[in-house]
């Protein structure tokens, strides 16, 4: 009976019709004690139900352009598409191009940023700002900041996002990891032909993940996507991830292999250290580290000799 | 069809598929992508495909289907999308604006009714559909829809308490400010 009710009040609430015994069973009821005060919320409930809100109207000129797109990108004639390309050089590091992919519908730039050799800060339209690390690139379209804050990002990253609840800020990166955020600030690699795309958070909350396997992680928290086995691992925040940026590193009774992995990532060299002193703990900071200053040091701390190259540091027992 | 007449629906029916697939997967890039999909797939096979009764009701169809496959799919990875929600959850500005508020919860409330009963809400609640017409693109009884339109009533009453509050204070400050308006007409 009472589940009756309910739906004799959704006909009577959207203005359809109830038949006379619909109407007889719902006043019957009504008469029942404190139903009176039911019927009161759910007619406020159904009034309320009524604040629902559609998003905004799709753009249907953009809408039928993407169509097109979509359409002849499924056509499996081959096509040509010419790029016209134009080179700006803001400076020896800084490249600048801006691509426009011609379609035979409303041209769309599309705008990459990339750092070579050198750390690259730059300010995106919407007054974010990024740091690109060395060998790093992003890619958005012209339309940037007034319709989306979409962005693909290959290399690695750090993101200080303004915030505009209107307009989600997202980075795309390869194997469909996506970074959702409203506006924080956080570190983000996903360099190209590693298995996995790494994130740690500094301020805010971030989403991360693909469409079906994403968490919301927040301050001093870190992740990794793996991509081959396409799992999300939560970690713990390492502030060494940052050095590239800060140019500090700071152990805390660390093994002695993470520490050989911060400076591996940080110098980008490859680090070898003896099997039997893998576990031995190492503390110490270091302000605007040098391969040499640092090497010394662990060499010194645990009593073995090293070999600097430019592709390696290679400690040994004696 | 020729591509004038393709264009045409495309440009008609385009919004409203998009909150009918909303209804159901409650995320808007998603929906405008199964959208999308659904219009390329009848324009690849529009030259074979015969439509029985109007092409509005064959793209409605299409994109129920889609949107349900993709709940299933979802489903079956015993996973929620988290994206969907993600807006909603922020809090640091929860206090903003009520409106905003009772938007959010009210969004909110509907995503957590069951897939089931919430596709069928949306669509007879928001989206101009007649309750035969979501009867017969599901494949169930008129009945079955009135059951499911209150059996979502009978889940918002709880989920949606909370906001009672706030909404009738903001029907209060409207009113002060109506009376306003009416006194400065004297």
């Amino acid at each position: 009976m009472n589940d009756q009710v309910y739906e004799i009040l959704g006909k009577v609430f959207s203005g359809k019709e109830v038949s006379g015994s619909e109407k007889e069973a719902l006043n019957k009821w009504k008469t029942l004690p404190n139903n009176d005060v039911l019927y009161k919320e759910l007619e406020k409930t159904w009034e309320l139900s009524g604040e629902f809100k559609f998003p905004e109207e799709p753009n249907i000129d953009d809408e039928w352009n993407n169509f097109i797109q979509l359409k002849n990108k499924s056509k499996p004639v081959k096509k040509v598409i010419a790029r016209k390309v134009f080179l700006v050089a803001a400076s020896v590091a800084i490249l600048i191009g801006v691509f426009s992919s011609v379609f035979f519908f409303k041209p769309e730039q599309e705008i990459l940023i990339a750092s070579n050799n050198e750390v690259l800060e730059y300010i995106l339209p919407d007054n974010s700002k990024v740091v690109l690390r060395e060998n790093t690139t992003i890619l958005y379209a012209e339309s940037f900041g007034t319709s989306n804050r979409e962005l693909f990002l290959t290399g690695e990253a750090f993101f200080d996002v303004k915030r505009n609840e209107n307009l989600p800020f997202i980075i795309k990166t390869t194997n469909n990891v996506k970074t959702k955020v409203l506006g924080t600030s956080f570190n983000l690699k996903a360099v190209n032909g590693e298995n996995a795309v790494e994130l740690q958070v500094v301020s805010g909350r971030v989403l991360f993940g693909i469409e079906n396997k994403s968490s919301v992680f927040t301050r001093n928290q870190s992740a990794i996507f793996n991509v081959k086995e396409q799992r999300l691992i939560e970690q713990q925040a390492n502030e060494n991830k940052m050095a590239w940026r800060t140019h500090k590193l700071k152990f805390n009774n660390d093994n002695l292999d993470a520490v050989a992995d911060a400076l591996s990532s940080y110098f980008n060299i490859k680090v070898v250290i003896p099997s039997e002193i893998k576990t031995e703990k190492f503390s110490g900071s270091f302000n605007q580290p040098s391969v040499d200053d640092v090497s010394m040091i662990i060499a010194t701390t645990f009593n073995c000799s090293y070999k600097v190259s430019n592709e390696s540091i290679v400690f040994a027992k004696e | 069809m020729t591509e004038k007449d393709f264009e045409i629906a495309f440009r008609e029916y385009f919004t409203m598929l998009r909150n009918m697939a909303y209804s159901v997967v409650h995320d808007d890039d998603t929906a405008k992508d199964m959208v999308q999909q659904v219009f390329l797939n009848l324009w690849n096979k529009r030259e074979e495909l015969v439509i029985k009764g109007s092409v509005k009701s064959y793209l409605q169809r299409a994109v129920i289907n889609a949107s349900i496959n993709h709940i299933k799919k979802i489903k079956k990875l015993n996973l929620t999308d988290q994206f969907d929600s993600f807006d909603v959850v922020d809090d640091e500005n929860y206090n903003e604006n009520k409106q905003k508020v009772i938007e959010a919860g009210v969004k909110k409330a509907i995503e957590q009714l069951s897939p089931k009963v919430r596709m069928v809400f949306t669509l007879s609640r928001y989206s101009n559909m007649q309750n035969k017409e979501i009867a017969e693109h599901l494949g169930v009884s008129v009945k079955a829809v009135e059951k499911n339109i209150g059996k979502a009533l009978k889940e918002l009453r709880v989920t949606l308490k909370p906001l009672y509050k706030s909404s009738l204070l903001i029907f209060v400050l409207t009113m002060v400010g109506f009376c306003k308006i009416v006194m400065s007409l004297f």
